[in-house]
């Protein structure tokens, strides 16, 4: 183990790989912190530039971009209000006022050091569970990973906005549109309408570029937006947060940060879900939670710390078990799968080098995006400023090259148009995006697991349902899909029960 | 406003249900012979269009929330047709890239995009074309010379 990390750090120490994942941390940052861009966007972006790279270099790339989008997107929640990413959408609410009140400083210092922490301890962590997890995961068989495949789909569809029935119909469009191709196993060609365009199935990179960044371009375009507010830099000097402050908020940023991690490991999750999972529970626990929502560092404190621990948490089920804890992660699944790496419980035994290599450039990043963030607190507000109409026509070019880069086909710039009006499709009738994505990228793993389950034995799907981890996962999978109708009739049901005995 | 969403929800379901019988009828037609008790590969698609079909049904018979109005219908319809510009802009675009490779088809997008974004008191022609210029050359440059990958050339030359 020792060997192999000397050996992945010593590569990534090599300048050139250490300017580069200095250099995609930046990226990270300023993708992270302009409103509807994200790290996740620049990972889809740049993955075909690494076609090319070795895959530790690129890799490297991917993973700053990551750590610093999540870092980053606090920058526009703090100063301007407005949340880089989902990830940040509860810094907003005490950063801001922080702002507000002339306490930018302490609140960029607050979120710049719980950002740090977040990501640094739970890829600490992670380096130490991965390969438990990875041991665990070889005694899995085909129905607990179809079952885990189900249990992260149902959730995310149930927790999504718009309803349990928007999510899980997000959920079968992404199982249906990932149908398409030869079917695993017997390579049997399915609603390919004899095109060969269509024989080998719909890529991940058209599908993420056109969903996020065309449809983004669309979005804003339709509404006119030119460009951010300035902003008023003239107070930001230092972290300016005591170490009283850190001390005090100590369980805080403890309870927050496993919460993060927790739902970052949970497949499916991610820091969008933490960071709000978090901050409630900062509120309820607090001895003063009316001074959240007014400019209280706490709320900023278990909002950063939670969204980059989900970090280390979701980079658990991508290296262990091959599943990706979040949209992001499964664009990196997707990197490592067109470098030939197979995500999973063998990955350790494999290709050490290049898991280790995962977690130290996560760990380099981290400190980086410390050091850049510190240095860089004044000019963060000029960066917001980029006016949309000299970014977005890079974004165009890129997105259209990337799609081309991959396969040499124009085919892929249809396929790049036609999921971006799906994007605008999904916005218009509030289908959410998440369980679409996933289910997508799951859908191949689901498939091959579910027949291969059905063949094993001569009970159909009895072992899905008897087997411990299976079925509980399953369980899982239908609680959250049932509670959040029946919490209600339960809720309704016991008050009119209470107020009968009363 | 309620009426509208529930409306959109009707439409939603009523699309959603129509692909999904299209989807089942079409997942009937695959015939595969399979051993081992293997469900073949029709299984998959028709627990995907099963699954649609109930939420299609779900989302049809579903009451929407109620939200608050957003904005008139004038503001909307402006809206929708700078969205459609945009949307005819990429798409213009991509037929560019297809006849007439990167190299003509990129520096006019770049120029085009950052003359519909830009309103008029922000755009400057000049600046608008070197921009133009710079953006094809540095893509040029990461794509063909630093990562030797293709761009589209176009097929009235190729």
């Amino acid at each position: 183990m020792f060997a192999d990390i000397a050996s992945s750090l010593w590569s990534l120490l090599a300048p050139l790989t250490l300017l580069l994942i200095l250099f995609s941390s930046i990226l990270g940052i300023i993708l992270g912190a302009i409103p509807g861009l994200s790290g996740g966007l620049g990972v889809a972006l740049l993955l075909p530039l690494t076609f090319s790279m070795k895959a530790e270099v690129g890799l490297a790339m991917l993973i700053s971009i990551w750590v610093g989008g999540v870092s980053g997107a606090m920058i526009g929640s703090i100063l301007l209000g407005i949340p880089g990413s989902p990830s940040a959408i509860a810094t907003t609410f005490d950063g801001y006022p922080m702002t507000r009140n002339g306490q930018a400083v302490k609140a960029l210092g607050a979120a710049i050091t719980a950002s740090f922490m977040g990501t640094f301890f739970s890829i600490l962590i992670a380096m130490v569970a991965s390969p438990a997890m990875a041991r665990l995961a070889l005694k899995m068989g085909p129905w607990e990973y179809f079952s885990l495949g189900f249990c992260a789909i149902s959730l995310v569809a149930a927790l999504s906005k718009g309803g349990v029935f928007h999510g899980l119909a997000a959920a079968a469009l992404g199982l249906i549109l990932a149908s398409v191709g030869f079917a695993p196993i017997d390579g049997y060609p399915r609603f390919t309408f004899d095109s060969m365009y269509l024989a080998s199935g719909f890529d991940l990179i058209p599908l993420m570029l056109g969903l996020f960044a065309l449809k983004q371009i669309i979005t804003d375009f339709a509404k006119g937006e030119q460009q951010i507010p300035s902003v008023d830099v003239s107070d930001i000097k230092g972290f300016g947060v005591s170490w009283q402050e850190y001390r005090s908020n100590a369980w805080n940023l403890c309870r927050s940060f496993f919460i993060g991690l927790w739902i970052g490991f949970l497949p499916g999750m991610g820091a969008a879900l933490s960071n709000m999972v978090a901050y409630a529970q900062a509120k309820s626990a607090s001895k003063h939670p009316e001074k959240f929502g007014k400019g209280c560092v706490d709320g900023v404190f278990a909002s950063e710390v939670s969204n980059n621990a989900s970090v280390g948490g979701a980079l658990i089920p991508m290296v262990a078990l091959g599943i990706p804890g979040d949209g992001t992660t499964a664009i990196l699944l997707g990197g490592l799968m067109i470098h030939g790496i197979q995500a999973g419980p063998l990955l350790f035994s494999n290709n050490p080098e290049i898991v280790y290599a995962l977690f130290l450039t996560a760990l380099i990043s981290a400190t980086l995006v410390l050091l850049v963030q510190f240095y860089g607190m004044r000019l963060f507000p000029l960066i917001l400023k980029i006016p949309y109409h000299y970014l977005y026509p890079v974004i165009v070019v890129l997105g259209f090259m990337g799609v081309f880069v991959g396969s040499a086909t124009a085919f892929n710039f249809v396929l790049l148009l036609g999921f971006a009006a799906l994007g605008l499709v999904f916005d218009k009738f509030r289908l959410p995006v998440s369980p679409f994505i996933l289910s997508f990228i799951l859908a191949t793993m689901l498939e091959l697991n579910l027949r291969r389950g059905l063949t094993y034995t001569d009970d159909g799907i009895w072992p899905f349902i008897t087997r411990p981890i299976s079925g509980g996962l399953l369980l899982a999978a239908l609680l959250s899909i049932v509670l959040p109708y029946a919490w209600p009739v339960l809720k309704k049901w016991r008050s009119e029960r209470t107020a009968r005995v009363a | 406003m309620e009426e509208r969403i529930l409306s959109s929800n009707k439409w939603l379901g009523l699309g959603l249900l129509v692909l999904s019988g299209v989807g089942l009828y079409l997942t009937m037609q695959i015939d595969v012979r399979t051993f081992n008790d293997d469900p073949g590969p029709q299984l998959f698609p028709a627990i995907g269009f099963g699954l649609l079909l109930v939420c299609a049904l779900g989302i049809f018979f579903s009451k929407a929330p109620q939200e608050p109005a957003r904005d008139n219908a004038q503001a909307r319809h402006i809206e929708y047709q700078r969205g459609a510009v945009m949307a005819g802009f990429l798409v213009a675009y991509s037929i560019g890239l297809w006849l007439v490779g990167y190299y003509i088809a990129t520096p006019l997008a770049v120029y085009g995009c950052y003359h519909l974004i830009a309103t008029a008191e922000r755009r400057v022609v000049w600046r608008g074309v070197l921009y133009a210029g710079l953006v094809t050359w540095g893509v040029h440059l990461s794509f063909v010379s630093l990562l030797k990958t293709l761009l589209p050339v176009g097929i009235l030359w190729g």
